[in-house]
């Protein structure tokens, strides 16, 4: 469980966020939607204890993140919007054994979060090679898989299918959605929420660093949501 | 890729990191001291010995030919500025440069022969009994420093690409270095950044464990022995 209390962040001299108030229940599908800019990457960055907030307060599991970011780093995975720099080893299986390695668990066991991971995003294949010869939905799901070796309670995504084509989206979409029905909470950042938008229970919608809109997606989608950049998906029209 | 691990099923991919580390800092000593005549011998053993890895000698002179021009610029001033003559002192610069060619030979063949992984397990190991020395941050910083460097040679390349596809390689030499240097400059650091994030964002901690393992095999040892050889032999021609 993540509340977030009237977040304020600011880069130099830039408010990027300015007062966000939100609540992430487990088990949930919730889209972070918004434009270009409007502070969705700097949200989820808090989430994982990457930033800290100058005002406000994140928690998870009631514990703020400030006081513990490595309680954050553990129970919320981050996969970036830009896959290929979320890499840091030189093969694809030493890549998703990170996150274990980090945690500190046995060799054993971190083969077998390894290989589970691998299993998971459909990567097994994969294991041997460099993550940089990759197509980019191969990348997508070793780096989904590189959080999910450290099993966290919450997946929160930056533009996971960011230069997928339609295959590739299939299959990013689709690991996705059968974590959250294994019970991980899922916040995709996104400033297209159709592919996601049957799985959803909660949409929540940021413009220049406030909260506009937060509920379901029938009640936000039937609204309009274009003002704030963000597509209304084909189901609404 | 450049100084990079590549995977593949040779000897010297096989060995022990520990192993080609020491033969790596014993043929490098040794050749500070080498003859003219013993540098070009052992130049033809670090090329045997990166044809037995899968790496061609036309590959290392590829992605070390700026280190190579400097070294061409560095002799010919030396040769012009030597009390002894122009010839003793290209001599002497020539050897000079030799020993540094063979010794940056010995150490690409070790970096696409080990993986940073272990280059972390084989410097914690040697630093273990040094007192007051912290081994995981040390082996951390080198295996940090080991993957840092294929990246700076990644992003030189897509700078130079992205000059060319705009024409940029029509300007003069001059410019088209302290252009290309300065944005080289500052991609690199913005690179090391995100690979810092993405580390942190997995909940980095240089106490951490490892899937891999070193093994010691008879094979290490006789590397070792043949590199104390050849070390020997440098020294004493
Ligand atoms: N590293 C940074 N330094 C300075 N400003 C930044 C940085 N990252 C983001 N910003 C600014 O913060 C605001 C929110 O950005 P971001 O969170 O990346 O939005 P989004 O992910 O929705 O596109 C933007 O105005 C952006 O220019
Ligand atoms: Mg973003």
């Amino acid at each position: 469980m993540i509340r977030v209390e009237s977040l304020v962040y600011g880069y130099e001299d830039e408010r990027a966020l300015d007062g966000v108030t939100a609540e992430f229940k487990e088990g949930g599908f919730v889209l972070l939607l918004g434009g270009n800019g409007s502070g969705k990457t700097t949200f989820l960055r808090h989430l994982n204890g990457l930033l800290l907030p100058d005002e406000g307060n994140v928690y998870v599991d009631g514990v703020p993140t400030d006081e513990d970011d490595e309680h954050a780093r553990r129970r919320v995975g981050m996969t970036f919007q830009d896959a290929a720099s979320q890499v840091v080893a030189e093969t694809v299986e030493d890549d998703i054994a990170f996150g274990p390695e980090n945690l500190g668990l046995e060799r054993d066991e971190i083969q077998r979060r390894v290989d589970e991971a691998a299993e998971a995003v459909g990567a097994t294949e994969l294991l041997d090679r460099s993550p940089y010869e990759l197509s980019g939905g191969e990348l997508r799901r070793v780096t989904l898989a590189g959080v999910l070796a450290m099993r966290p309670d919450v997946l929160a995504l930056d533009e996971p299918l960011a230069g997928l084509d339609y295959d590739g989206e299939r299959s990013v979409v689709e690991r996705i959605v059968e974590e959250n029905e294994k019970g991980t909470t899922v916040v995709v950042a996104t400033h297209d929420a159709t592919p996601f938008v049957e799985y959803a229970t909660r949409a929540v919608v940021l413009d220049d660093g406030r909260v506009v809109e937060d509920g379901t997606p029938d009640e936000l989608f039937s609204g309009g949501v274009e003002e704030y950049g963000v597509r209304t998906p084909w189901a609404y029209r | 890729m450049k100084f990079a691990y590549r995977d593949r099923d040779t000897f010297l991919h096989c060995a022990d990191a520990r192993a080609k580390l020491a033969a790596l800092v014993a043929v490098s000593l040794a050749l500070t001291w080498a003859s003219a005549l013993a540098t070009v011998a052992v130049g033809g053993a670090a090329y045997a010995a990166a044809r037995s890895a899968d790496v061609r000698g036309r590959e290392i002179l590829h992605d070390v030919r700026l280190v190579l021009l400097i070294l061409v610029v560095g002799t010919a001033a030396r040769a012009l500025s030597d009390p002894d003559g122009v010839a003793a002192g290209t001599a002497a610069g020539a050897v000079a440069s030799g020993r540094f060619v063979v010794i940056i030979a010995l150490a690409y063949v070790v970096s696409a022969t080990t993986r940073t992984g272990d280059v972390r397990l084989a410097v914690e190991f040697f630093l273990a009994p040094v007192p007051r020395v912290n081994e995981k941050d040390w082996g951390t910083m080198f295996a940090a420093a080991a993957r840092f460097f294929p990246l700076v040679f990644e992003e030189s390349k897509r700078v130079q690409e992205a000059r060319k596809a705009r024409l940029g390689d029509k300007q003069g030499w001059y410019t088209r270095i302290r252009s290309t240097a300065f944005t080289l400059l500052t991609r690199s650091f913005r690179r090391a950044d995100t690979l810092a994030l993405a580390m942190e964002s997995r909940g980095y901690d240089s106490d951490r464990s490892s899937l891999r393992s070193l093994e010691w095999r008879r094979g290490d040892t006789a590397l070792v022995a043949v590199s104390v050889v050849i070390a020997a032999f440098a020294v004493a021609f």
